[in-house]
């Protein structure tokens, strides 16, 4: 079982260091949240996230590993951005967001997964300039502040099955990550040397999650989770620490499944962001709000015999973002629209979604297009 | 099978292939991540010390170069020109192995390569005289006095107004040196110029042309049969002596003249900003202590380079850290008593990367000894002692 687990393992922790910038909003706080969702749930605007076992939302879902399967996701983007008059555009980046690789544990009614997905990603480039008066002389001066890197989730859930009618999870979560900090000014007079500095950042935390799904009839799922973390420890090469206040997340959904190719989800996930304000503020980098969001999602076909077998998929989200720059606290709808194929004598799945981002809130608005790409392997 | 994993391996490829462009410009002030840049600008008054100043560095006759001047006001100099001994017998072809006797001296033609002259200079003339072969470096102004006499005139030419460096030549008579044969064939040359404006001419290597050359045309015996021919020797010493012993007082520091003075300079009390903040900007700032002395029109050249071992005087200088451009180099007008700064940015830079370098530069005239300009700047115990002003960024807080 381990030689066969490792090549998935090795999959997940690499993929821990390739984040990107994906939002203006992202140089507030702790950064940009990441979403914790497999390609497929994404389409789904997230609302079958309770019950979707590569998304890391509940750890009860992880019982829907009944042999050995793993799963993880492509995330490119393009957005543009307007800020206070500055419009940005054709702004691009790739990354890994989430990943999955789990089982059933021998014959019985156990299963476990380990899991990656982006909590926090702060990466972020943006340069500016300025004009000073050096030894007496005018000298314009370009300023660049960048931070490469972000806050990953580890979980390692296990889920328990009674019956098929319900199931119940825990999940412990590591939180851990780094991001390397570097400032520089070049002046445009070249008898004045340029400066960088370059400092890393460590992050480190802890969660225990717990989660159920009820299975009452065919047609009928409803699930919750919640979520509780420890404070999360920022440290810096320098040796500077602090600690910021870490939400407990509360989560829950359902799915109404009317006909065998129709099936309708939705969710709901409140996190406690609020009680980070004041550690936001404190290490200078905006303010922090409590979130909800809300994700429907409708999929037809792909559910086996007498039904399409690809698939389609939408779904409609809204959330609010955790961090503003400001007092006003940001907000982000995603539409968005998905389907899949099934092959390899269904031992391997490639799902892709797309998805329009548009968010808007303290003195900005940008829109993005996403495109996802989930690959699932079941050896 | 093969299909599917074709299409899923170019579909991920695509995915991940994608451009990243993250850069943008910020959207202050809520947007743009303050760099919390602080450039601070600071004098240390009182921060270069064990500060000394020693002559005798380059001799002029190392130097690649000579200077001539002429102001009767001021520092003047004499050249002194020594060549390689000419041959009583040659050969009759040239590469031919046969020697044949020289009989009679047809003309001599000495050339210069003049490498800088002061534009509009007018009425320049280069006069020659000969000198005992036995002059050495060690020679004196004044010992120079008794050959610079109508006795021992040999010509002059007139410089071209228009020529700023170039060669230029005068033909000798054949009996332009009477006593050659006693003088075992050698010749050495006594060079002064003469312009009614105080004024200079620099000598030296040229593109193609050496410092000075003596070409000597001749007839010899070739088998029974004259012919002519000729051959050239090239001014092997060349040296300017001045009419001026530099003695910088107890308060000074002396840079550049014949020979050079260098001066060595040690920086002690920034440790503290070196190791925690970045310098964008070093200079050196010095106040002479008199005017800068040079060559009329002429300016000195002065350059700061660190040192790779602290051994006083015998510093070994780094030249890989040569500073280009406005980098390391200051250019001073002669007579100026201006302050001047030279800026020591690379070098200072350097030492905060490596606290084991030895904070000591080198202070020194380019070229050495190949001009009679020097400075003289106030020491660190003089009222006006040398400074060194940073500019530098206080360490940052990057972590939010």
């Amino acid at each position: 079982m381990l030689r066969r687990i490792a090549p998935f393992a090795v999959l997940i922790f690499a993929a821990t260091s390739l984040p990107a910038q994906n939002s203006i909003y992202g140089i507030a706080g702790l950064g940009f949240p990441g979403r914790s969702l497999g390609a497929r749930a994404r389409a789904l605007g997230g609302g079958v996230a309770p019950f979707d076992r590569e998304s890391g939302v509940n750890p009860a879902s992880t019982g829907a590993f009944r042999s050995l399967g793993a799963g993880f996701s492509v995330l490119s983007s393009s957005r543009n951005y307007e800020a206070l008059g500055t419009r940005i555009n054709n702004l691009t980046d790739t990354r890994f967001p989430s990943a999955v690789v789990g089982s059933n544990i021998g014959s019985g009614p156990f299963s476990f997964s380990v899991g990656y997905s982006l909590f926090m990603e702060r990466t972020y480039d943006i340069t500016t300039t300025s004009q000073l008066v050096l030894r007496g002389d005018s000298v314009t001066a370009e300023d660049r502040v960048g931070s490469d890197g972000g806050i990953s989730d580890i979980r390692i859930s296990l889920a328990r099955k009674f019956g098929e009618s319900f199931w119940l999870g825990v999940g412990g979560h590591f939180i851990s990550g780094s991001t390397r900090s570097t400032v520089s000014r070049v002046f445009s007079d070249p008898l004045f040397e340029s400066v960088s500095q370059t400092e890393d950042v460590q992050y480190y935390g802890n969660g225990i999650s717990v989660g159920f799904i009820l299975v009452p009839s065919d047609v009928f799922q409803v699930g919750g989770s919640v979520r509780y973390n420890t404070d999360i420890g920022i440290e810096t090469s320098s040796g500077e620490r602090s600690d910021v206040a870490m939400p407990v997340q509360v989560a829950g959904g359902v799915v109404f499944r009317p006909q065998l190719a129709v099936r309708w989800s939705a969710s709901f996930t409140y996190r406690s962001w609020g009680r980070a304000s004041d550690d936001i503020t404190a290490i200078g980098t905006g303010q922090s709000f409590n979130t909800w969001e809300a994700g429907t999602g409708i999929e037809i076909g792909g559910a086996g015999p007498g039904t399409s077998q690809i698939p389609l998929r939408f779904g409609l989200r809204y959330a609010q973002l955790p961090f503003s720059v400001s007092g006003e606290q940001p907000t982000e709808i995603n539409l968005s629209f998905g389907s899949g194929i099934r092959f390899a004598s269904e031992r391997a799945s490639l799902d892709v979604t797309v998805e329009r981002a548009i968010r808007d809130g303290a003195g900005a608005n940008e829109k993005a297009w996403l495109l996802t790409l989930g690959v699932g392997v079941r050896p | 099978m093969a299909k599917h994993i074709a299409f899923l391996s170019c579909v991920l490829l695509a995915a991940a292939g994608c451009q990243e462009s993250i850069t943008a410009p910020g959207a202050c002030p809520d947007y743009c991540k303050d760099a919390s840049f602080e450039v601070l600008d600071s004098v240390f008054t009182d921060v270069v010390v064990r500060d000394s100043s020693f002559g005798g560095f380059v001799f002029s006759h190392r130097s690649g170069g000579i200077q001539i001047v002429r102001q009767p006001a001021g520092v003047e100099t004499r050249g002194m020109l020594g060549f390689i001994q000419f041959q009583p017998s040659v050969p009759t072809f040239p590469g031919d192995t046969q020697f044949g006797d020289v009989t009679a001296i047809d003309s001599f033609v000495v050339q210069f390569s003049i490498v800088k002259r002061p534009s509009g200079a007018q009425g320049v003339t280069i006069g020659l005289h000969r000198i005992p072969v036995d002059f050495d470096s060690s020679t004196t102004y004044g010992a120079l006095d008794p050959f610079f006499e109508d006795s021992t005139f040999l010509g002059e030419l007139a410089v071209p107004d228009t020529l700023e460096n170039g060669d230029v030549t005068i033909t000798l008579p054949p009996d332009a040196f009477q006593s050659l044969p006693g003088d075992t064939l050698q010749v050495s040359l006594g060079v002064e110029i003469s312009s009614s404006q105080p004024t200079f001419l620099s000598l030296g290597t040229g593109a193609t042309s050496a410092l000075a050359t003596l070409r000597r045309y001749f007839k010899v015996d070739s088998s029974g049969t004259i012919v002519t021919r000729d051959d050239t020797r090239i001014a092997t010493f060349s040296s300017a002596v001045p009419n001026f012993v530099s003695t910088p007082g107890g308060d000074e520091l002396a840079i550049g003249g014949i020979p050079s003075a260098r001066a060595v300079l040690r920086i002690s009390g920034v440790e503290d900003i070196l190791s925690g903040s970045s310098v964008i900007r070093a200079t050196l700032e010095f106040t002479p202590s008199g005017p800068i002395m040079a060559a009329p029109g002429d300016s000195v050249l002065l350059q700061v380079n660190p040192v790779g071992v602290d051994f006083g005087k015998k510093s070994p200088v780094v030249l890989t850290q040569l500073d280009t451009l406005s980098r390391g180099l200051v250019m001073l007008p002669g007579g100026s008593t201006e302050p001047f700064e030279i800026d020591v940015t690379t070098i200072v830079r350097a030492w905060a990367l490596n606290a084991d370098l030895p904070r000591t530069v080198i202070l020194t005239a380019r070229p050495e000894a190949a001009t009679i300009g020097e400075v003289r700047i106030h020491s660190s115990r003089g009222a006006e002692p040398p400074r060194l002003r940073l500019t530098f960024v206080p360490p940052l807080g990057l972590s939010n």
